[in-house]
């Protein structure tokens, strides 16, 4: 389970002091998908790095598990598996020999890390290209050993920033198919993303964030209810036109 | 801690031996590069030399008919009489009514855009420095003189410096350091920018620091690497150098030191080398990875790191040819203690104490610079970039 509370972040440079959170609060639990949405430049990204022990709050608290981001940051870490879209693995290791680093950095044995890789090669269809280079993998292939090393150390919550950001139709696929049989795992899955489409198939709850500031979190198909709306497009612009009357106001 | 590094280590050079391109142009070209521009140089040079020599030059000579000075230029350069209405090579043009013996200024006619003609013209000066001192000797046996009667001192040079330095060891210890100095800095730059800035650039970098790894054992991993790349890149460059300099073409370039250098490599001036060596590598691996960090891509890592390439460049001219110090401070600066350390070895007068301080100084600089990796990789302003 994730715990947002009151999370505030500004970010400073010479000149100025710009307000990217703004008192962030919302839940993710156990067996359920949270999607975080919100135009590019909403603050998605921050509030995900800063679950994710890369950034710390200005103000509020997050914590994995029980676990507070700042103070347990280590135990944080082996918590959770953290993807983004930007992450693009290369150069001239095979998939296996990656995912090998990866679970010898985590201290896994080397004989519980083999039977690892072996599972994720099976789940995510791996099994053709386990030896191959990197660098020589198509997107899709590429994507998915990514995932495979996000999760190797079988995390209990599963961050995937923009997972499906420059990915053909099938390597979409692989991601959702994945997120799906997280959730069925019993994993909390909180997943970011700017296509509607793509939270509205797979999420049970979600927030949408706006300039900084959260406009709404809850269960989805309750929220639809409450704000009247046909689908999450309908949902988001409501939310948007509101908060912009209020800030005219 | 250091469990975790080692790990990081081993992966960045797994990658490296299995990217044939990145190893070819570290390890080999380097290697390669020195020997083939000092063969093609020398070649070139060679064949130059030989057409000069080889051909037969127009030379017009206007206001003597002095057969001694035809024979002096015969023996230097083959040649042919042109008057002075053809066109010639060079003009040696005497003066009107010049008499053998009797003083003149002659002139020397020719165009120096030609390496060629400036050839011909040297050999012509010399064969009038040669017609001139017949003369002059002709002079002196009129008095009954010669020219050893001329010359009343000799002396004889008594060189104290040691043997090493002697034989040649003084040129390598200027060129040396400079050059180890400056190929281990040019060889941490690509590694040490590509494990930071690149891979923030390709968004890995934040997969590893969400991993429950120590963010100083990834900064130590990553300076590991840099340091073991630059150090055999540094040395396979320098042995290109020093094969370089002991092929024929490449003595005729260099006067002949780097066969010496050879010699000089016992196992203490070895050790020695290799202290200053390896502390220098980690210190500029710390160094690189620390300004690497920094950056947000390469590009911009790359305009970080070259201000420090030219410092580094600067102390090696500036330090080429300074002699050896006793200022036991100096072996506290970073590069400049390890040029003096060379220096030392390669003459021959090589110190314990300023090896040790100068290897003491690099670590712990390079520790403060893992120290500030670490800090860089735990500060939001780098992980906002990764």
């Amino acid at each position: 389970m994730v715990q947002v509370k009151g999370l505030t972040k500004s970010f400073t440079t010479k000149k100025i002091s710009k307000k990217v959170l703004d008192a962030i609060t919302f839940e993710a639990f156990d067996s359920q998908v949270f999607g975080l949405l919100g135009p590019n430049g909403a603050g998605k990204t921050t509030t995900l790095r800063t679950i994710a022990t890369l950034l710390k709050p200005d103000v509020g608290t997050v914590s994995v598990d029980g676990y507070d981001v700042v103070s347990h940051g280590t135990e944080v870490r082996n918590r959770i598996g953290f993807l983004t879209g930007d992450m693009k693995l290369s150069g001239h290791l095979s998939c296996r020999e990656m995912m090998q680093f990866f679970g010898a950095l985590n201290h896994m044995e080397p004989k519980v890390l083999n039977k690892r890789i072996a599972e994720l090669a099976n789940q995510l269809g791996m099994e053709d290209f386990l030896d191959k280079q990197i660098a020589k993998l198509s997107a899709g292939m590429s994507q998915k050993t990514a995932i495979a090393v996000s999760i190797l150390h079988d995390p209990h919550v599963i961050i995937f920033d923009e997972p499906t950001s420059n990915l053909d139709i099938l390597a979409v696929k692989v991601v959702a198919d994945f997120i799906k049989d997280s959730k069925e795992a019993g994993k909390c899955v909180i997943l970011s993303t700017h296509v509607l489409s793509e939270a509205e198939r797979l999420c049970d709850r979600i927030g949408i964030i706006h300039k900084g500031k959260l406009l709404c979190s809850g269960e989805k198909d309750l929220l639809l209810t409450d704000y009247k709306a046909a689908n999450l497009e309908d949902l988001f612009f409501n939310l948007v036109s509101l908060q912009e009357v209020r800030n005219d106001a | 801690m250091m469990h975790d590094a080692l790990i990081i280590f081993r992966k960045e050079i797994r990658a490296l031996v299995k990217d044939k391109r990145t190893l070819f142009s570290t390890f080999i070209l380097p290697l390669l590069m020195m020997p083939i521009i000092f063969i093609g140089m020398g070649s070139v040079l060679g064949s130059i030399q030989k057409e000069a020599v080889e051909t037969i030059y127009r030379i017009n000579i206007e206001g003597t008919t002095d057969r001694r000075f035809f024979e002096s230029v015969d023996a230097l350069l083959d040649y042919q009489t042109v008057s002075a209405s053809e066109s010639s090579d060079v003009q040696v043009l005497f003066p009107d009514g010049f008499v053998p013996g009797n003083p003149a200024s002659i002139r020397l006619v020719y165009d120096s855009s030609s390496q060629k003609i400036q050839y011909a013209a040297q050999q012509i000066s010399t064969a009038l420095q040669l017609y001139d001192r017949q003369i002059a000797a002709l002079k002196l046996s009129d008095h009954g003189l010669s020219f050893d009667d001329l010359t009343t001192l000799t002396v004889t040079r008594v060189d104290l410096a040691p043997e090493e330095a002697q034989s040649g060891g003084s040129m390598l210890a200027m060129m040396v350091p400079y050059f180890l100095i400056i190929f281990l800095f040019a060889g941490s730059m690509s590694s040490g920018m590509d494990v930071t800035a690149g891979e923030k650039e390709r968004g890995s970098l934040a997969a590893l620091l969400v991993n429950q790894v120590s963010r100083t054992s990834i900064a130590m991993g990553k300076i590991l690497h840099v340091m073991t790349v630059s150090t055999l890149s540094a040395i396979t460059t320098f042995l290109g150098l020093l094969i370089s300099m002991s092929l024929p073409n490449g003595t005729n370039l260099f006067g002949g030191g780097g066969k010496i250098s050879i010699q000089l490599l016992s196992f203490n001036t070895l050790g020695m080398i290799l202290l200053g060596l390896l502390s220098t590598a980690l210190f500029t691996a710390a160094l690189v990875t620390l300004l690497g960090s920094l950056a947000k891509s390469v590009k911009e890592a790359n305009t970080y790191v070259m201000p420090m390439y030219l410092v580094v460049v600067l102390v090696g001219v500036m330090t080429m040819y300074m002699d050896p110090s006793k200022n036991v401070a100096l072996f506290f600066v970073p590069y400049v203690n390890t040029i003096f350390v060379f220096k030392e070895v390669f003459m021959g007068m090589g110190s314990i104490l300023h090896v040790l301080i100068a290897f003491v100084a690099n670590l712990a600089y390079a520790a403060i610079g893992v120290r500030l990796v670490s800090l860089l990789f735990n500060s939001e302003k780098i992980l906002q970039t990764v």
